[in-house]
């Protein structure tokens, strides 16, 4: 059997007609929301902020003293390293000046250095004048100048073979001699000294 | 009876350390004036700030010139044996200075004899008869008359001492007195 469709929607649309509100559908579509995975950093600042106030309202709690004469950082706050650069002064070890009297007590730097007795060489290579020698007696060395007068003690230094001559500082005597040394050939002679 | 004096005059630097002495003794060779420095040793930035000039800042400005205003004794000449000490004892001391040392040459014809010795205007001097005789430098301005006088000087005393003899002292002093 077949129906007639148009007499049925001739049937409902006068019997639905004025009552049936349309609406219009808009086709518009939204976008969708997109997040993205990463953190956004929030950044604040932990300083407070500058207020600069107008010099008119600090004028109403006073007029603030402002100079930069008083400005200074504690000292506390500064250490300074470092060493002051000196200038050398050597220290000195005064001697008085030797005064040729025999009670004399001479410090201590003069009294050694004229406690060193002087040392004098053989000079018996440049000395041409020999002393009357006997039979078997040569000369072995030769040591001058030496102030007869003045000389206090002799050491020979065999070592060296130079003679230590001690003078006295307060002997006026100024004479200069040489002094030889002699030995007799054979073991048992002692060596003798003899002034030119 | 001999009057003059000489002085001695030595500078030494050893081990980081450096010293001086004088020495002024009369013509027998007994001392008259002895003074010495304590030794000064210069620190590490000292050497660096002062760079080289540090070892002539030290032996001509302060020791030498220490020693120099400290000695009451004016001896008639000055003998250095350090040939750097001679200038500025002229200089700085206005003194009458030589510098003497030992020679091997054969010894002159006599007593007083002098004889060129090539570099630095050194002569030859044979100061007495029973040694090789002695090199001497004078400093550069020296007159004539001055080294003359200052030969005849060293003649004098050479009759009655040995000239480069008080060196030897003055060391043996100072080792003792370091002791």
């Amino acid at each position: 059997m077949a129906f007639d469709f148009s007499e049925i929607r001739e049937y409902f649309s006068r019997h639905v007609l004025g009552r049936v509100k349309i609406k219009q559908a808009s086709l518009k579509i939204h976008r969708p929301l997109i997040s993205s995975l990463r953190n956004n950093i929030e950044t604040h600042p932990l300083r407070t902020k500058m207020q600069v106030n107008a010099p008119e309202i600090l004028a109403m709690h006073g007029n603030l003293n402002c100079s930069s004469n008083g400005f200074r950082f504690a000292s506390e706050l500064v250490s300074v390293k470092g060493d002051r650069i000196r200038r050398y002064v050597p220290q000195e070890i005064k001697v008085k000046k030797i005064k040729l009297i025999n009670n004399i007590k001479p410090e201590n730097a003069l009294r050694k250095i004229i406690n060193f007795p002087q040392e004098r060489t053989n000079r018996l290579k440049w000395q041409r004048k020999r002393p009357a020698l006997a039979q078997g007696e040569m000369v072995l060395a030769y040591y001058g100048p030496i102030i007869e007068g003045a000389a206090a003690k002799f050491i020979l230094n065999k070592q060296r073979g130079t003679l230590l001559v001690w003078y006295n500082p307060s002997s006026r005597k100024f004479g200069a001699r040489g002094l030889f040394l002699c030995k007799k050939l054979g073991a048992n002679s002692k060596p003798e000294w003899r002034w030119l | 009876m001999a009057q003059g004096s000489l002085g001695y005059m030595t500078i030494e630097g050893a081990d980081g350390e450096i010293r001086g002495a004088s020495l002024v003794v009369d013509y027998r060779g007994v001392p008259m004036d002895f003074r010495y420095t304590d030794p000064i040793r210069p620190t590490r930035l000292e050497r660096i700030l002062y760079g080289n000039a540090l070892d002539v800042y030290l032996r001509e400005e302060l020791i030498l010139q220490s020693l120099l205003n400290a000695v009451e004794a004016r001896p008639s000449l000055w003998i250095c044996g350090d040939m750097d000490l001679l200038q500025p004892l002229r200089t700085t001391g206005k003194v009458r200075a030589a510098y003497l040392t030992h020679s091997a040459h054969a010894p002159l014809d006599a007593v007083g004899h002098t004889e060129s010795a090539g570099e630095n205007g050194a002569v030859l001097l044979q100061a007495d008869a029973i040694s090789a005789p002695l090199r001497v430098v004078f400093p550069q301005e020296i007159r004539q008359d001055e080294m003359t006088g200052a030969l005849n000087i060293l003649i004098e005393a050479a009759q009655s001492m040995e000239l480069m003899e008080p060196f030897g002292r003055i060391q043996k002093a100072l080792a003792s007195l370091s002791e």
